[in-house]
């Protein structure tokens, strides 16, 4: 960098580089910027901080997570009473595949499987493995599937159909421990001896109507299978009503280990070719990522406009002919033929006049006469042309305009053969 | 602040070591995250190296005043107070019709140095054209992230009528010397003044023959005349809302200009006072007391920033207007459009006030096309336009009957032809010594 002050230690010098005053820029400064928006900022990042709290406050309410899961907390989870098992000292697991569900029983024996398939993800081979897990099986709103496979000879039976508390009216001590049920919007099923196993042996409670039950237990070989609607009488909002706290609780605590198992798509096997995902290499997501990104920086660099827009005003585009055109639709729109050639004809005639040399004043007829005169025509046909006939189509209007453009045209070459006079 | 091409192009180079490392999924996100971060970072490095566009100070150097149609240069002189080398971009924010040749000059200017921004500007629009402000990049020594700041650096550049009609001058002034020294044969008139005697040559009317100069003299004397001087000539031009209307290329207003510009021109030359009003409700331009070649330049200052109002002319005024210029007679001339008997209405009814004490002149642009489509009538359509066009000229013959009634003249032509037209009018009043 040159020197650009005076010479070094000549202190009592005035200094030669005089304030540099700089051009009064426009543009805010970013610590400007700051400072204004300072009051958005602190108010937009209040507003984050509530909502946050509200949200964690309410514990993520709503549509999160799915029916009758041990985590969820909503209306229709099943939140209530696996916490209430785990304070009485039950080891509740939870499950989403079998894979899980098979490690998380420890002693099969002293084992609760609870099994809540709503959308039917396992397929027949898994399901017959399920009834394999555990001593004490507890299918909650199985399908006909489930029902088939894990507890042959029970069937659906529907609605309950009722409004009134269902009494259990059975032996088993669960279910008189019960003692009533809500009936609204519960299942029930139904026994078919047919088909049940021999050794099997059936209970049948809180019956409804003609053989239709709300819960079945049927016990084989050591093992009991019990066929029970979850919602309401498992879901959080449900278990209050009546005795189902009592038979949830009777149900799922028998053992000291409780296995949730919800099926989940990792239980859903896979068929097929492999999907287009693992055939991709993996950087193409990435790649799609940066072409976002450099779009995105491509746009910056096109569209940050170089300074503030420039204002001018502009002046207003008026032709003087628009009120010529104007006049000229409305004589077509209203056809104004007789108006229109009186123009053409007041026209016509006084450049006729002013090319024969008439005086201003000169009457029609006069000009009528000179033109005749002048051209060798007719003097009626001078006077149909000029002042004689009437347009009755707009043919006879064109037809008349250019006649007058003939007559005009004679009676010039007329007065100056050579068409050497300007007119 | 800004990117650069230079930066997009960084940024998507990514994609090479993104194909070449990245097949298995968590790496290629490393590549990617990584090579954002890295060109990011190089951004803001050369951010933080740029020169501060702020430190910087601009002077201008503008011509006052321009000719339409004429090129004029603008300097801009940027100094960089800051204690980096300023490269980057310079934008002088003109208005579009100041008509710059590019708006965007690239500059490299070291720390404490001053630098010279030019810039053809070619108007294409009359009036007053402004700068407000000039926006300087500072672009960093990567070339990747780029500063900005629009700096206040205001100027103006008055843009004068063109007049293109001054071509005619020379004619005029030609003309206007054949005046000089004529006979009094040839401009007998009341107005004319006595200029000098003369030997007779034949051809000269013998009624001029001096015969007291020839007794003096053995030859035989005539009188010369030349035209009157030091009449007054008063150009009003109307800026109201008909001035507006477009003929042709140019507003009607522009057509004025020109016409009073070159009617100043050769009145001037011949020896009268030109006072030139420009009036609407208000009066918009006055220029009074001027001769020669100030007046011209004072007259186009004058006029340059005007444009029409959209308001009534209100001539009720005009007579007072003339009256506070000069109380001798003079030639008045109005620069107005005459188109209809009910536009003009209030023309008429203050004229005579003025044809009483002056020559008055009404000088109006008429509409070529208007004309030309009196002569095509091929089909319905256009037989109806000839018709409106011969309905619009009967209209304007009308008016103009009215006014030459009244005592005062008319002239009427394309806007090319206007101005010449009215300077021969001009000629022949003072030739007719009617002045």
């Amino acid at each position: 960098m040159p020197p650009i002050t005076g010479p070094s230690g000549g202190s009592s010098t005035v200094d030669a580089d005089p304030e540099p005053t700089t051009a009064r820029a426009t543009t805010p400064t970013v610590r400007g910027v700051l400072r204004r928006g300072s009051f958005w900022t602190v108010f937009a990042f209040l507003l984050l901080l509530v909502v946050v709290l509200g949200v964690l406050l309410r514990g993520a309410g709503g549509a999160i997570g799915g029916v009758l899961e041990a985590d969820n907390p909503a209306p229709r989870g099943g939140m209530a009473v696996a916490e209430v098992l785990e304070s009485r000292g039950i080891d509740v697991r939870t499950a989403g595949t079998l894979e899980e569900a098979r490690d998380a029983v420890a002693d099969a024996a002293d084992t609760t499987v609870l099994f809540y398939d709503a959308d039917g993800l396992l397929a027949d081979d898994r399901l017959d493995q399920v009834g394999d897990l555990a001593d004490d099986l507890v299918l909650v709103d199985p399908d006909f599937t489930a029902l088939a496979e894990l507890a042959p000879g029970v069937l659906l039976a529907g609605g309950a159909g009722t409004d009134t508390a269902i009494a259990a009216g059975c032996a088993l001590p669960v279910a008189s421990a019960a003692r009533t049920l809500p009936a609204e919007d519960t299942g029930t099923y139904r026994v078919d001896d047919a088909t049940l196993g021999d050794d099997a042996r059936v209970d049948t409670c809180f019956g409804v109507a003609d053989e239709a039950f709300a819960l079945v237990r049927v016990e084989s070989g050591g093992r009991s299978v019990t066929v029970v609607d979850g919602d309401p009488l498992l879901t959080n909002d449900g278990v209050i009503e009546r005795g189902s706290a009592a038979l949830a609780l009777g149900l799922l605590g028998s053992s000291n280990t409780l296995v949730w198992y919800i099926p989940t798509l990792g239980d859903v096997e896979i068929t097929g070719p492999p999907p287009l995902g693992e055939l991709t290499p993996g950087w193409v997501t990435p790649l799609i990522l940066l072409a976002l990104v450099v779009t995105l920086a491509a746009a910056i660099w096109r569209g940050r406009r170089f300074g503030p827009l420039v204002i001018e005003n502009l002046p207003v585009i008026v032709r003087a002919s628009e009120t010529v055109e104007g006049r000229a639709r409305l004589y077509g729109r209203v056809s104004a033929r007789g108006r229109a050639l009186d123009a053409l004809r007041i026209g016509t005639i006084s450049r006729i006049a002013t090319a024969l040399r008439l005086a201003r004043t000169a009457s029609v007829d006069e000009v009528v006469a000179a033109c005749a005169a002048a051209t060798g025509m007719q003097p009626a046909d001078v006077h149909a042309v000029l002042i004689g006939e009437l347009p009755r189509t707009d043919r006879d209007l064109v037809s008349l305009s250019d006649r007058l453009s003939t007559l005009e045209a004679a009676v010039k070459s007329a007065v100056d053969p050579t068409g050497s006079r300007p007119t | 602040m800004t990117v650069t091409g230079r930066f997009v192009v960084l940024l998507a180079l990514g994609a090479v070591p993104l194909v070449l490392l990245g097949n298995d999924d968590g790496v290629a996100v490393a590549v990617l995250l990584g090579w954002l971060v890295l060109s990011v970072a190089l951004g803001l490095v050369d951010l933080g190296l740029a020169a501060s566009p702020r430190a910087v100070a601009l002077e201008r150097n503008l011509p006052a005043r321009v000719r339409l149609g004429e090129t004029a240069t603008s300097e801009l002189y940027v100094t960089n107070h800051g204690a980096r080398v300023l490269r980057g971009r310079v934008r002088d924010g003109w208005a579009p019709s100041a008509g710059a040749s590019s708006s965007r000059i690239p500059v490299r200017i070291p720390p404490g140095e001053r630098r010279r921004v030019e810039l053809q500007l070619t108007p294409f629009r009359r009036g007053e054209r402004r700068v407000t402000s000039a926006t300087v990049r500072s672009i960093g020594p990567l070339g990747l992230w780029a500063r900005q700041a629009t700096l206040l650096a205001p100027g103006v550049l008055r843009v004068l009528p063109p007049f293109t009609s001054r071509k005619h001058l020379p004619s005029r002034i030609a003309r206007l010397r054949e005046l000089d020294g004529r006979t009094s044969v040839q401009i007998r008139g009341q107005g004319t003044e006595f200029d000098s005697l003369r030997e007779y040559v034949r051809g000269d009317d013998v009624r001029s023959i001096d015969w007291r100069a020839t007794a003096r003299r053995n030859d035989v004397m005539v009188r010369t005349w030349r035209p009157e001087r030091d009449r007054r000539v008063v150009v009003l031009i109307d800026t109201g809302r008909t001035s507006a209307a477009r003929v042709g290329d140019e507003p009607r207003i522009d057509t004025a200009f020109e016409a009073s510009l070159l009617l100043a021109a050769l009145a001037t030359r011949a020896g009268d006072r030109v006072d030139l009003l420009a009036y609407d409700r208000r009066v918009r331009a006055r220029v009074q007391g001027a001769t020669g070649a100030e007046l011209l330049s004072r007259m186009v200052d004058a006029l340059a920033p005007i444009d029409p109002e959209l308001l009534e002319m209100d001539w009720t005024a005009a007579p007072a207007l003339v009256r506070s210029v000069t109380s001798q007679r003079s030639l008045v001339v109005l620069l107005t459009s005459i188109d209809a008997a009910g536009s003009s209405r209030a023309l008429l009814s203050v004229l005579p006030q003025l044809t009483r004490r002056h020559m008055v002149v009404v000088a109006s642009v008429t509409d070529p096309d208007v004309l030309a489509s009196t002569r095509v009538r091929n089909d319905r359509e256009t037989v109806y336009r000839a018709a409106a066009a011969e309905r619009a000229l009967l209209d304007t013959a009308r008016v103009a009957a009215a006014i030459r009634h009244l005592g005062a003249d008319v002239v009427t032509a394309s806007p090319a032809d206007l101005p010449p037209a009215l300077a021969d009018r001009y000629l022949a009043l003072k030739a007719a010594g009617r002045l």
